[in-house]
């Protein structure tokens, strides 16, 4: 089965986004695939490369980035929500004139239109919120 | 037409936090793809259609200006719960937006008939 995800939890303040992250590796280990992982709304606030996570706690974002070296997952973050929040690209910090691009590398920003597309390319879309 | 709809549930009142309007917002772009767009306003979800909200106070965008608008992205398919607008004692009259008041199985009917269903 084909699924995507949409990830729209706080990292911060639930567990919703490990849920998605275990339900992922789960999901590929039993041979399904997984078209998209979309990161929308406040999830995308932790999607900043200047992010410290303590030592002796997960880091998340790493753990998709380790997952779609592994299983060449397409990481896409919606666009608006990472700009607002100010977490940019090298061609979002350009075009807005900011000192940094702090996106972590591995995802890629774009916009809803690839929600509409994982919508209508997968056999299930999974929506983690809060 | 796209093979597949979509059916939005918005629960949320208005002002609370950012899941109305990022609802929203996967109602316009999904639109545009051609898909089939469905959205139902469920408990204090009714709220973010009564008529009259003045946001200037709070100095926050009013999303009932874009709702109002949603005709034009042909989204006419706008549902609430005649339950709700009980609990609430609104009619539809009092929304700001046409919307057809349905009952909770005709709901749960909705669910079933939709091919995807966001709840964020």
């Amino acid at each position: 089965m084909i699924f995507s995800l949409l990830i729209y939890a706080s990292q911060n303040s639930g567990q919703a986004e490990q849920t998605a992250l275990r339900f992922s590796r789960s999901a590929l280990a039993q041979g399904h695939k997984i078209h998209r992982v979309f990161f929308y709304g406040e999830t995308v606030s932790a999607l900043s490369n200047l992010k410290i996570t303590p030592r002796d706690e997960i880091d998340i974002t790493r753990q998709w980035l380790d997952l779609a070296a592994d299983d060449d997952l397409d990481l896409v973050v919606c666009i608006s929500a990472a700009v607002r929040r100010g977490v940019l690209n090298q061609q979002e910090c350009d075009r807005h004139n900011r000192s940094a691009a702090n996106l972590a590398a591995g995802f890629n920003l774009s916009g809803l239109g690839q929600l509409a597309d994982a919508i209508l390319s997968s056999d299930r879309l999974l929506t983690f919120g809060n | 037409m796209a093979d597949k709809n979509l059916l939005l549930i918005f629960r949320n009142p208005p002002f609370a936090d950012s899941s109305n309007r990022d609802t929203l917002d996967i109602a316009l772009a999904c639109s545009a793809f051609d898909i089939p767009v469905s959205l139902i306003f469920l408990h204090d979800g009714i709220l973010q259609l009564t008529r009259g909200q003045q946001s200037k106070p709070l100095q926050q965008k009013n999303l009932l200006n874009t709702f109002n608008a949603l005709a034009m992205y042909d989204i006419n398919q706008l549902f609430v719960l005649q339950s709700d607008l009980q609990r609430f004692e609104l009619t539809t009259a009092d929304l700001s937006v046409d919307c057809q008041a349905i009952s909770d199985s005709k709901m749960a009917q909705l669910l079933r008939q939709s091919d995807r269903v966001i709840n964020l």
